[in-house]
């Protein structure tokens, strides 16, 4: 028998800084993708919320529950559930979804790049046309949107300046490529006179 | 830039600067206490920090600064801003050399190379100012109606000695060395324009509490406050100006843009931004932007854009010297720079004579004022100030000089003339408002009479016109609006009541006057005859004769007008010229100013650079690379890339000792053919599809059935649009009860992901199905060949049964390999051999590729690109993108009887309609040349044998084509007219671009293993 297949991540793991701003590759977590069927949206609330202590978000949002859950939602009637590496989060949502929801793992599919660090927001404009000001975009946000021309789902994970990419795996080097363009492009200076 | 300690209004300098000859006074905008040097057409000079290359050139006494586009005449600066149509220069050199840069608003810094364009040898002889004296012939319309014969001369020899004579400046001819970028902004309320209007608009909205976002196009704020000797609370207005923006910017919900012009009105409240991040530097910081993209989203925008003067057209008015009246002031105030020493005045306004205030205040000696209205005491009061002779109710009726203006010959009122020397002519017809923004959605502005100019309608849901861009032309009137406007679009945002009143404005110790009583033009019957050099818009040279004769041939439309004569085209748009040349059309044609109407204008209102629309999208990166999981262990292994829609595949694995391409691709066909080979299929689209009714929607999405597939098995399907044509095909699998994984074409993935979307979101919303992309989840790699399973058997765990029996052609299941870890195997083949796709999570597609490798080894295994699995597919007859290509059937494919009669589909109806089932319809077929090894072209069309290779004997085309190691000869897959009932038959094959026909025998699509023994083995 070979020996066992080693994970390769999609970018290089190790984080670039410009300016104080870093981005960097976030840990894999697990992914898993949520359809509800038909009219079992409450009965399927119901079941996180009893196990995770968590539901599906209505809005475009992220919402955390028990052993590290978090619930995101990622698109017209989706939604993913992560937990961290090693949780066995497929195997805890099929018992707890059967028949009331599509169950998909998406662990592999999707890499989140993490930019940290004052002025994350700024350069994070130059890709994405979404209003980030605390009042529009605080922590615990999701957007689907564009970034430049690369598809990603936008999230602010919490009150420290950064934002977080997700972004389809096959994408992540070139939208490691225009983060890291647009990092070193500086934080636009236009106000000083 | 710090203004404040060295700017001293109207102080002399100490001393003029003997290489600054007209640098008279101290202004508010320059830092005179600093010299930078910079070089125009290679002679050096000096400035200072804050100038403009066009004041600067002036500060040194040069006048002549470009040649007219047609006619070469000599030309100097008309304006100080974005409206200048004359002095058009090229900026640095080599890679950086920008043409056609307005001197300005170009910034000055310490070492910029500046030169004249659009001129042999020099600026000052100009081989092709012959121009000037055939201008009889060369009026609007001359090259339409002159080179219309030989035609054939157009291409070669008309029209490159008319774009070498005629044009503006040179590109550069070496790849731009700096980075541009975009950005995103938001507001509540953007105020475009930072002068007293804008100011205050700025300070009522943030004061409420918006978020407030304002651009100037210029590097220092203030607007006409910067130009004008006015108070405002007692203090200098640009004064009054830099204490407005230092108090904004401490504010945290405003931000304050600089260098950044808005050139467009989009919908839904976006914006288009131009911010000049770093022109002002000799080279951008590496890595800094020189320029920047905003789109930026404002509930609220208020247009505080100002105004631009107009000229007045009269006789030669396009020497050097002869500019716009607040242009001098200007060059004055915030310069300190005097454009001339002895200056006429000419206007039709109040406005205009404030020039001669400001110059006879700065040493310059005012040798007329030509007021075209009567006389007013307060011209009189001017006039006496400035102890300049007053010529009212007169025109200038002529100039004279050649590269700059020397003279005057002024007409007054009782006819009688007389010729003043002088070396500047202070011009004013009179201020348009600046409404460009407000047209952008196709509004039509209208015509005031009493400022005798178009303004905006009325204001909009979400725009607010305020100060001159809205037609009030006094500072305390600008200042009023703007306040009042930022107080109402603070309160549409919800900051604040519109009721309430709006917060006090500044009082302004003196309000002007304006006064203006049109005159568009100084022609009469005697000046008439100079009509040929007596010009509206001076970018396109377009004279007062050229808008006559345009009339009198008929086009009596302003839009017509545009066209016919070029006004208003160009890098200035016509700013200056649009006005005066509609009304003189309008008087042309016997109509008023609003029966003839104006031209709307479209974004961008200023220039915009390619670069900065390009953004850092450009050379490998302008568009995005989609990298499969194999990406690297590929690259490690030399192969050559292919795009394939944003996807890089490998296209061949070239080895040591292989010459060509073909080479290689022979190989890994034989390879694959005689023992194993492996390719990454992972970028083919893969759908995950799961729910009650997932069976019930593939029977309406493919034209086959699907409802008796079993678990564990998989299909092949062909989709149809709606119109009946083929969309796509692939094999969709089914792995449980109510879950399916669909494949797609590469190319296809998103489409057909929006298509099942479609149906389902609106036309089958009943239908309990989900679906989720896992292209990217699974790293999916082909391993085909005769020893593929004996490869598979090294890997997959052994506890799954590979032999035909328990797993054979299209099955599909879940299993483990390498000791656990969890995969999906498909007996699915493209290439026609034993074979098999075996998908594993991506994280580990490298690590899969490279224990292939190793494993295969023994049986002699390769990997293989793209183009090797081109020729397999080729050789087994299955279609592809260029078969799938969207003009095709499934009549067409030879699939016809694939769809189904017991259900419905999409594309079931329209593919039924006759000429969809036509058998004389191009139907898919092989072909062979008779000659092995005569090469059959994708895209040579097939013709009867014999036929002549004309439109009319076409009857079918090949779709693709390919060396085949396999059966030794070129193949090729087409379309042909009644082809399933030809095979054997003879035809020709004729390359149009090759200009050759060949012959090739009709046989069935299939090449290889026809009965598809291989494939079950």
């Amino acid at each position: 028998m070979p020996d066992p297949l080693l994970p390769k991540p999609a970018v290089q793991p190790s984080s670039v800084t410009v300016n104080g701003l870093t981005l960097a590759l976030a840990q894999t977590r697990e992914t898993v993708s949520i359809g509800p069927f038909a009219k079992c949206l409450p009965d399927l609330n119901a079941a996180l919320a009893s196990a995770f202590g968590a539901t599906l978000p209505a809005d475009f949002s992220t919402t955390s529950g028990h052993d590290g859950l978090q619930l995101t939602r990622a698109a017209h009637h989706q939604w993913f559930a992560h937990a961290q590496a090693g949780a066995g989060l497929m195997a805890r949502l099929v018992p707890l979804c059967a028949g009331l929801a599509a169950l998909t793992n998406q662990t592999d599919s999707r890499v989140t790049l993490c930019l940290r660090g004052t002025g994350a927001d700024a350069v994070a404009a130059k890709l994405v046309p979404v209003d980030l000001a605390p009042d529009h975009f605080g922590p615990g946000s999701t957007a689907l949107t564009l970034a430049g021309h690369i598809p990603v789902i936008l999230s602010r994970p919490d009150v420290t300046p950064g934002l977080d990419f997700t972004v389809f795996r096959s994408f992540a080097r070139s939208l490691h490529h225009d983060i890291h363009v647009a990092m070193k492009g500086g934080i636009p200076n236009s106000e000083r006179v | 830039m710090n203004t404040h300690k060295f700017m001293q209004d109207h102080a002399p300098l100490p001393m003029t600067s003997p290489t600054q000859p007209m640098r008279m006074i101290q202004g508010n905008g320059v830092d005179v206490g600093k010299t930078i040097h910079f070089t125009f057409d290679g002679r050096s000079y000096t400035a200072h920090p804050g100038d403009t290359l066009a004041s600067a050139l002036l500060a040194n006494g040069v006048r002549l600064v470009g040649r007219s586009f047609k006619y070469h005449r000599p030309r100097g600066i008309l304006s100080a801003g974005p409206e200048e149509p004359n002095a058009l220069v090229e900026l640095r050199t080599g890679a950086r050399r920008e043409p056609n840069t307005r001197a300005t608003v170009a910034e000055l810094f310490d070492g910029l190379t500046a030169s004249s364009q659009n001129r042999w040898p020099t600026l000052a002889f100009d081989a092709l100012g012959i121009n000037g004296a055939l201008s009889p012939v060369f009026t609007a319309g001359f090259y339409y109606k002159t080179f219309m014969w030989p035609a054939s001369f157009w291409e070669k020899i008309y029209e490159p000695i008319i774009r070498r004579a005629a044009g503006l400046g040179r590109a550069a001819e070496e790849a731009d060395p700096d980075c541009y970028e975009k950005s995103n902004g938001f507001c509540d309320v953007l105020i475009v324009g930072s002068g007293p209007a804008g100011l205050a608009a700025a300070l009522a909205a943030a004061t409420s509490g918006a978020r407030v976002i304002l651009c100037e196009q210029d590097s220092l704020p203030g607007g006409r406050l910067r130009a004008e000797n006015i108070l405002i609370d007692h203090q200098p207005g640009w004064n009054w100006a830099e204490a407005t923006i230092n108090r904004l910017r401490a504010m945290p919900n405003v931000r304050i843009m600089t260098r950044s012009c808005v050139f467009a009105r989009y919908d839904g409240g976006t914006y288009g931004v131009f911010e000049r991040v770093s022109d002002h530097l000799a080279t951008p910081q590496p890595d800094q932007p020189r320029q920047r993209l905003w789109r930026i989203v404002a509930r609220q925008c208020i247009v505080a854009t100002g105004g631009i003067e107009r000229p007045i057209v009269f006789p030669n008015n396009d020497r050097p010297g002869i500019m716009l009246a607040g242009a001098v002031r200007t060059y004055v105030n915030r310069f300190g720079v005097v454009p001339g020493r002895r200056a006429v005045v000419y206007t039709n306004n109040d406005d205009g004579l404030r020039s001669a205030t400001d110059l006879h205040a700065a040493g310059v000696q005012i040798v007329a004022i030509v007021d075209s209205r009567p006389s007013s005491a307060h011209a009189q009061a001017i006039a006496q100030r400035t102890g300049a002779p007053l010529f009212p109710s007169a025109r200038i009726a002529d100039t004279s000089g050649y590269r700059g203006v020397t003279a005057a010959l002024i007409r007054d009122s009782e006819g009688k003339d007389c010729r003043i020397a002088c070396d500047l002519i202070a011009v004013s017809g009179g201020w348009n408002p600046d409404i460009a923004l407000t047209t952008h959605h196709g509004k039509r502005p209208s015509y005031n009479d009493e400022i005798a100019a178009f303004i905006p309608t009325s204001d909009e849901e979400d725009m607010h016109v305020s100060g001159v861009a809205a037609g009030t032309m006094t500072t305390s009137g600008a200042l009023t609006e703007g306040a009042l406007a930022g107080h109402q679009a603070a309160a549409c945002c919800g900051f604040g009541k519109a009721s309430s009143p709006p917060p006090a404005v500044p009082s302004v110790d003196q309000d002007e006057s304006y006064g203006i009583v049109p005159q568009w033009h100084a022609m009469d019957a005697e000046s008439g005859r100079r009509a040929g050099r007596a010009f509206i818009d001076f970018q396109n040279d377009v004279t007062a004769k050229d808008t006559k004769l345009a009339a009198q041939e008929g086009f009596r439309s302003v839009e017509h007008l545009k066209r016919y004569t070029t006004l208003g085209m160009a890098t200035d748009q016509g700013k200056t010229a649009n006005v005066n040349g509609l009304a003189f059309l309008a008087e042309v044609n016997g109509q008023s100013i609003p029966q003839t109407g104006t031209t709307l204008t479209r974004p961008p209102t200023q220039p915009v650079t390619l670069g900065t629309l390009a953004g850092p999208h450009r050379g490998l990166h302008f568009k995005p690379h989609r990298l499969p999981p194999t990406h690297q262990w590929a690259t490690e292994q030399g192969a050559v890339f292919t795009a394939n829609g944003l996807w890089q595949r490998a296209q061949w694995y070239p080895r040591v000792g292989e010459t060509t391409w073909q080479d290689t691709v022979n190989r890994e066909v034989n390879t694959v053919r005689s023992a194993v080979g492996f390719c990454d299929v992972t970028t083919l689209g893969k759908i995950d599809i799961q729910g009650p009714d997932a069976a019930n929607f593939l029977e309406r999405v493919y034209v086959n059935a699907w409802q008796k597939l079993p678990i564990g098995r998989a299909r092949y399907g062909l989709m149809l649009r709606e119109d009946g044509f083929a969309f796509d095909d692939g094999t969709t699998a089914r792995l449980g009860e109510n879950h399916y994984v669909m494949t797609t074409t590469t190319a296809n993935a998103g489409p057909v992901m929006q298509h099942l979307e479609f149906c389902h979101q609106c036309l089958w919303p009943d239908m309990d199905v989900q679906f989720i992309s896992v292209t990217d989840e699974w790293a999916q790699i082909a391993v085909a060949g005769p020893r593929s399973r004996d490869v598979l058997r090294q890997i997959v765990d052994p506890q799954y049964d590979l032999s035909n029996e328990s797993f054979g052609y299209m099955a599909a299941a879940t299993i483990t390999v390498c000791g656990g870890q969890p995969a999906r195997l498909f007996r699915l083949s493209f290439s026609g051999e034993l074979a098999y796709e075996l998908a594993v999570p991506a994280h580990y597609g490298d690590a899969l590729a490279r224990l292939l490798m190793r494993v295969g080894a023994p049986y002699g295994i390769t990997p293989y690109g793209t183009e090797a699995l081109g020729v397999m597919r080729i050789e087994k007859g299955h279609p592809a993108g260029p078969e799938l290509n969207g003009q095709t059937t499934a009549h067409d494919l030879g699939m016809g009887r694939m769809l189904s009669t017991k259900k419905d589909f999409i594309g079931r109806t329209m593919a039924t309609r006759a000429a969809l089932t036509d058998p004389g319809r191009p139907t898919l077929i092989g072909l062979r040349p008779l000659v092995a090894g005569t090469t059959l072209d994708a895209g040579a069309h097939l013709l009867p044998k014999g036929s002549p290779a004309t439109a009319a004997f076409d009857q079918g085309w090949i779709s693709s084509s390919a060396w085949s190691p396999t059966v030794g000869s070129w193949i090729a897959l087409g379309f042909l007219s009644n082809g399933p009932a030809r095979h054997g038959e003879i035809i020709a094959v004729h390359n149009p671009l090759a200009d050759t026909v060949t012959e090739a025998e009709i046989v069935s699509p299939v090449f290889v293993d026809p009965e598809g023994k291989r494939l079950h083995a």
